[in-house]
């Protein structure tokens, strides 16, 4: 059985017209799938048409977009880092120091209190043998 | 001036007015083509046209001259299109343009009108149930009048191969206009 639907089309494929005798020697179905065919090919020949307005073509490294992106992501983590990560440890830091200084003051006062100045055995001050042995982690 | 002349000129000389000229000449077609496979919003044409005119810039100086640039370009069009595709799988809703409305008032009457535009939808629609590569044979074949060995060399398969997908194609989407009703 001749294919006069591939016949029509590998007209339509050299550019040209389907001549109205193959067009009568189809069935029903392939003549309206033709016709069809050749509606679609006229109508984007002539419509399919996202044009873009003429403008100089400026070519960007997309690549260099990502890039700068990253940086962008890269300081701000950083930055965070520091305001998330420093101050608490700062604080922490500066608690530390408070409490064993004050400590440190306290227990030197309750020996001054009842016994004078009081030199643990070994050590020339209280603060010192505090400093080296209760609290060294203070 | 003829492409290769001008993709001559830009890796000799490194002369940016001949790849600029290059490019304008075929960006309409670049654009299609995007549209085609990706029929994504036109953001992401845009990103992906951006991708591909880097690509190139980067690409041509070593061009051997030994293909049409044509089918070389259009190969790097489809392909950049479908790693979008693949990078972004969720792609949004197509923009609802395919076929302009330029040449409707070419048609007298309002019915006319109405009826040209109806049938446009409907090739429209047809066209965007196909599946990626079936359009964009129709698209290379139909729009950009590339011959079948030229898109055989686009899609790197053997121009028997393109023939009849592209018979294929074209009665497929026949065949869904004819189900959505067009007379």
């Amino acid at each position: 059985m001749k294919n006069y639907l591939e016949f029509a089309q590998n007209l339509l494929d050299e550019g040209e017209t389907v001549p109205d005798e193959i067009l009568l020697k189809m069935d029903y179905r392939e003549r309206e799938i033709i016709l069809n065919i050749i509606k679609i090919k006229e109508t984007l020949n002539k419509e399919f048409d996202i044009s873009t307005p003429v403008r100089d073509t400026i070519v960007i490294n997309p690549t260099f977009i990502k890039k700068r992106i990253s940086m962008k992501l890269l300081y701000s983590a950083a930055a965070l880092f520091i305001i998330g990560i420093y101050f608490p440890i700062s604080e922490s830091i500066e608690t530390r120091t408070l409490l064993k200084e004050e400590t440190a003051e306290f227990v030197e006062a309750l020996f001054e209190d009842n016994y004078g100045v009081y030199s643990p055995t070994g050590y020339d001050s209280t603060e010192e043998w505090f400093s080296s042995s209760i609290l060294p982690d203070l | 001036m003829t492409d290769e002349l001008c993709i001559f000129k830009f890796i000799e000389n490194s002369d940016e007015a001949a790849f600029n000229c290059l490019v304008n000449r075929y960006r309409n077609s670049i654009r299609r083509i995007v549209y085609t496979v990706i029929k994504g919003p036109k953001e992401d044409i845009e990103d992906t046209e951006q991708e591909i005119l880097w690509a190139l810039y980067r690409s041509l100086p070593e061009f051997k001259y030994k293909s049409d640039f044509r089918t070389y370009l259009f190969r790097m069009c489809r392909n950049k299109s479908i790693d979008f595709i693949r990078k972004n799988s969720r792609i949004r809703k197509l923009d609802k343009l395919a076929l302009t409305d330029h040449q409707l008032s070419d048609y007298t009457t309002p019915e006319t009108i109405l009826e040209e535009k109806t049938k446009r939808e409907l090739i429209s629609a047809a066209l965007f149930d196909l599946k990626e590569s079936d359009r964009s044979l129709i698209i290379m074949k139909d729009v950009e009048n590339l011959s079948i060995d030229e898109i055989a060399r686009v899609f790197k398969r053997p121009s028997g191969t393109i023939k009849s997908r592209l018979h294929r194609a074209r009665v497929r989407a026949a065949e869904i206009i004819i189900k959505k009703g067009i007379k």
